[in-house]
């Protein structure tokens, strides 16, 4: 596998079809992956593909604008692409997208495969422009039972529980770092004038930060769980990018990334949409 | 020396072009309505840009009410249509954090509404009210 992906990506730096791939290879230890950024048609044995592959690499294709880029995307990273082309970061054109047949990534913490490849559709990779591998789909639909349960509580418990898990936060701005659809280069959260969050590290002004960062990147959050990979002090970012998944379909029945033809639910509108909580 | 009552605050976002003017038509009609909602006047509910509405409720606003003019009249074409689809998603998000469904309301009310605005605040009150006094 890794074999065929070295020589697709090696012909397309060979022709000068792009300027970088964008892939992974292995790291310091025999279960860390980091990403690769490949130039030359003879440095590609470099690249890799297996199991704790967990970056998604669409964060990079926008901080290479100008390039032609070949970037290798797992079924769930391809979301992601498409969400930054619906978006008008780059254009379809400009990417050359790899998909890699998936059986779920680990992680190396804790050795054991993400939650959100257990009911995964997009093993076997869909809209990519080379596939390598094949992988089997789950049949099962995405579930939200987490989130079902966790809006259960009354919002007093609600709040209890999120600035419990804000007090931990440091702010190191790993989760909007890693985020490939945070990808502003002027972040609300560092502005001064004015000054949307206050430089403060307490529970308060951390949950002013998540609660801002998860409304902005609704209906473009593909779900892919960089976020909460990427925190240092384990706070369940999932439960948040989960529930905005869950509204994105119930409210406007929008799935992100799935289809290139549908604008994301905030950029337009419809007359006939439903105002019944409105007074 | 119980002056100090715990009092509501109330933010109400009103549209420049409908809401803000069914306000003015309020008080010209005499119409009696609880004076905890302080109003800012925005351009269009299209330019409520939802990350106001969190910083109110992070300084300490019990409750936010958005209006804006009716679907089809708004001064700029669209405004209130793309704010029709911030305000459930927004809703569902702060109720995940905790912020209770009670607290944040939207209404149309046109500039000729006087009294439509007075009732809308006086529910919005009670509903903040409510939610003060019983949790």
């Amino acid at each position: 596998m890794d074999k065929e992906l070295q020589e697709i990506i090696k012909k397309l730096l060979a022709e000068k079809k792009v300027d970088w791939a964008i892939g992974y290879e292995k790291a310091y230890d025999e279960l860390s992956t980091r990403p690769a950024f490949v130039q030359d048609a003879n440095d590609t044995a470099r690249l890799i593909f297996n199991k704790y592959c967990i970056n998604n690499l669409g964060l990079y294709l926008t901080k290479f604008k100008k390039n032609k880029l070949a970037v290798v995307c797992k079924g769930c990273d391809i979301a992601t692409v498409f969400e930054l082309i619906k978006e008008k970061q780059f254009s379809r054109e400009n990417v050359v997208v790899i998909g890699v047949a998936c059986e779920g990534v680990l992680d190396k913490k804790t050795g054991k495969q993400l939650e959100k490849c257990e009911n995964c559709r997009v093993k076997q990779p869909k809209g990519a422009d080379f596939t390598v591998g094949t992988g089997k789909d789950s049949a099962a639909p995405k579930n939200f039972l987490d989130v079902v349960e966790f809006e259960k509580k009354s919002s007093k418990e609600k709040a209890e529980f999120w600035n419990r898990q804000f007090e931990k936060c440091i702010r190191c701005y790993a989760c909007r770092n890693v985020c490939p659809v945070c990808y502003c280069p002027d972040c609300f959260a560092n502005r001064t004038m004015p000054e949307y969050l206050n430089k403060n590290v307490d529970a308060e002004e951390n949950k002013l930060f998540h609660m801002i960062r998860m409304q902005h990147v609704f209906g473009r959050c593909t779900d892919c769980k960089a976020c909460d990979t990427a925190c240092p002090v384990n706070i369940p970012l999932t439960l948040l990018t989960k529930k905005l998944a869950k509204d994105a379909k119930e409210l406007f029945n929008y799935e992100s990334g799935a289809d290139m033809d549908v604008l994301p639910p905030l950029s337009t509108y419809n007359e006939a949409d439903s105002e019944s909580d409105i007074l | 020396m119980e002056s100090k009552v715990k009092e509501i605050n109330i933010v109400g976002f009103l549209c420049n072009w409908c809401s803000y003017a069914g306000a003015d038509m309020t008080g010209l009609g005499r119409n009696i309505y609880p004076s905890n909602i302080k109003v800012i006047r925005i351009p269009c509910t299209g330019r409520m840009d939802p990350m106001m509405i969190i910083e109110a409720f992070h300084n300490g606003a019990d409750g936010v009410l958005v209006s804006g003019c009716h679907p089809g009249d708004c001064h700029y074409t669209e405004g209130n249509f793309y704010w029709r689809r911030r305000y459930p998603h927004l809703k569902s998000l702060l109720e995940h954090f905790g912020v209770d469904r009670r607290r944040f309301h939207a209404s149309w009310v046109s500039a000729s509404e006087g009294k439509k605005f007075a009732e809308v605040v006086k529910k919005v009150y009670a509903e903040v009210k409510d939610w003060k006094d019983n949790g």
